[in-house]
């Protein structure tokens, strides 16, 4: 997020078109000063927010020897500390660790949270925990204006409303009412990733309403699918951007779909022969449609949205599916010099793998090793996948 | 913004101090009975390994009087002590019992309902016991006796011991 960028870039036109002089172009640029993500105070948000999931994992593993009060005091004790702490150094002027600790103490509220779940055996209790944790959070990130702890926010909501999705098999008015803040956050602060972020929640949110009510898992592809074509439809249109996020959320839950709930043992009920019909129609429309608009090289990217169920190794298939669509999508913003494609296809290659390693490592290997290699694999792949990102976007800028 | 955030720092503390009092309160009002258990087996990935329990009262016969409830429903199920465990006696979705000093009123939600068989499942709330990684595994055992103390209080129940093959299990 780069807020009040664009309001710099006016302010300097305006001094150039002599509206305003420079003592007021100063005055206001300092009044709404530019904030980004900086790569150090980023790395601190992520070393509080290890060392916040390191907590709950302790809390979670091997807390049964201490009397319940301790452990109580413990995290009060800690969470006025962390609070205290970062917020005294952000007095001092060091506002990135001092903000970095104040997210740890929402990350330590977390705990206490799950903590009192533990200790009482309280059943049915993720969802509601994940929607206060996110509500503490988003009013925390709301007072100190950080984007990077509403971020966080959002994600706990989406979470919210997945493992309510998960426990109940529907979501609540009420989890869904809190997009709303959030959408309002993310046009305020003018940030895409929160906005998409949240529109993935609510999207959520509406596929498992619908989904609560038929059995079948399956029909969420066509509807993923129509959501694509419907997005192609408009692909040389003034129309486009409003379905820019839908048609990305399509593609985002697709490929972890894919890579994650469309798996031979997973796969509960067998998808009815309406279905595939339903299916077959939108699917043969959109070839066709894309084909005659001679939007050809679109075509590849339905092969996400194959319906694979059922057919011979399966799970390779999707596998496979899951990583080569997007270096497919990489390849084609790289031919048609759209940088958006590039961006998104990086992110979608690194959630695949980062699926894909989730799924078939989680069983094989110890929680606290399988979260210490999936950090290193995922470090690893980021840095080699933004290496080829930024060498293939100035690539696109030299030819600009 | 120090003010501020001293204030969402209070309301984390009273939301935690909240939630754990309810169930405190719990453990030292409630009275404390007896159940047996049949243990299933999963896992959460936020609060560690548990193990997934049923109950003899987790299905029960349906109450004669009428419902409009399909799902989810609140109800109200009277447990009377026979030797050493408490066992069904009578349910309600009505908040209609007086228990004796040998009886206990649990509320649960009916979660499904068999219209023909006339029976319910119930669950109580105490259906998960976590346990340190890797501990789960002896409450899985299908020959093992697994009996639970709850305590109850007004209706509210908190799981307070797993007893395994009638030894204190941690």
């Amino acid at each position: 997020m780069n807020r009040h960028k664009w309001l710099h870039a006016e302010l300097d036109r305006w001094k150039e078109e002599g509206l305003i002089g420079e003592p007021q172009a100063e005055a206001l640029k300092s009044r709404y000063p530019v904030t980004s993500y900086e790569t150090t105070s980023l790395m601190m948000f992520f070393a509080a927010l290890l060392v916040g999931i390191g907590l709950i994992f302790f809390i979670a593993h091997n807390w049964s020897e201490m009397p319940n009060l301790l452990k109580l005091a413990i995290i009060f004790a800690g969470m006025i500390a962390v609070y205290g702490a970062g917020e005294y150094l952000r007095g001092k002027g060091r506002s990135a660790i001092g903000l970095s600790l104040i997210f740890l103490g929402t990350l330590v509220f977390g705990a206490g949270i799950f903590l009192i779940g533990q200790m009482f055996h309280i059943v049915a209790y993720n969802a509601g925990a994940l929607l206060v944790w996110s509500i503490a959070t988003g009013s925390i990130a709301w007072v100190y204006r950080n984007p990077f702890i509403m971020l966080v926010a959002v994600v706990q909501w989406a979470l919210a409303v997945w493992f309510q999705f998960e426990e109940y098999h529907r979501t609540s008015l009420w989890f869904l009412l809190l997009a709303i803040p959030y959408l309002f956050v993310a046009r305020r602060w003018e940030s895409r990733l929160m906005l998409f972020l949240t529109w993935i929640g609510v999207g959520t949110g509406a596929i498992s309403n619908l989904a609560y009510y038929d059995a079948s898992e399956l029909w969420v592809y066509p509807v993923l699918l129509a959501v694509l074509a419907l997005s192609f439809t408009f692909a040389n249109s003034p129309f486009l951007p409003m379905f820019y996020y839908p048609l990305l959320m399509s593609l985002y839950v697709a490929i972890t779909l894919q890579a994650t709930l469309f798996r031979e043992d997973w796969l509960r009920i067998d998808p009815s022969p309406e279905s595939y019909y339903v299916y077959a129609v939108i699917l043969l429309g959109m070839v066709v449609y894309l084909w005659r608009s001679q939007l050809t090289e679109y075509l590849p990217i339905a092969a996400i949205y194959l319906p694979t169920a059922g057919i011979d190794y399966v799970e390779f298939l999707n596998a496979s599916l899951a990583i080569a669509v997007p270096i497919y999508l990489i390849s084609l913003g790289e031919r048609k010099r759209e940088k958006s494609w590039i961006n998104h296809g990086t992110i979608l290659f690194l959630i695949s793998v980062f699926a894909l390693y989730v799924v078939n490592a989680w069983t094989l290997i110890d929680s606290s090793l399988f979260f210490v290699v999936g950090g290193i694999l995922l470090f690893a792949l980021a840095i080699v996948m933004e290496r080829r990102r930024r060498k293939l976007l100035s690539s696109i800028r030299e030819v600009e | 913004m120090k003010k501020k955030l001293w204030i969402l720092v209070l309301l984390q503390c009273l939301f935690l101090l909240g939630v754990a009092g309810q169930y405190y309160a719990v453990q030292v009002f409630g009275k404390e009975i007896l159940l047996k258990a049949v243990p299933v087996d999963p896992r959460d990935p936020f609060r560690g390994d548990f193990a997934r329990l049923g109950f003899e009262i987790s299905r029960i016969p349906a109450p004669q009087e009428k419902s409009d409830c399909k799902r989810d429903c609140k109800i109200f199920v009277l447990l009377e002590k026979k030797g050493q465990y408490y066992v069904f006696k009578e349910a309600s979705f009505a908040d209609k019992f007086e228990p004796e000093a040998n009886e206990a009123v649990l509320v649960g939600k009916a979660v499904y309902h068999w219209e023909s068989e006339r029976e319910l499942r119930v669950t109580y709330g105490f259906e998960q016991v976590f346990v340190e990684e890797g501990m789960g595994k002896p409450l899985e055992d299908r020959e093992a006796e697994v009996t639970v103390a709850v305590k109850v209080w007004n209706g509210r129940p908190v799981l307070n011991h797993v007893y395994l093959n009638g030894q204190l299990y941690k």
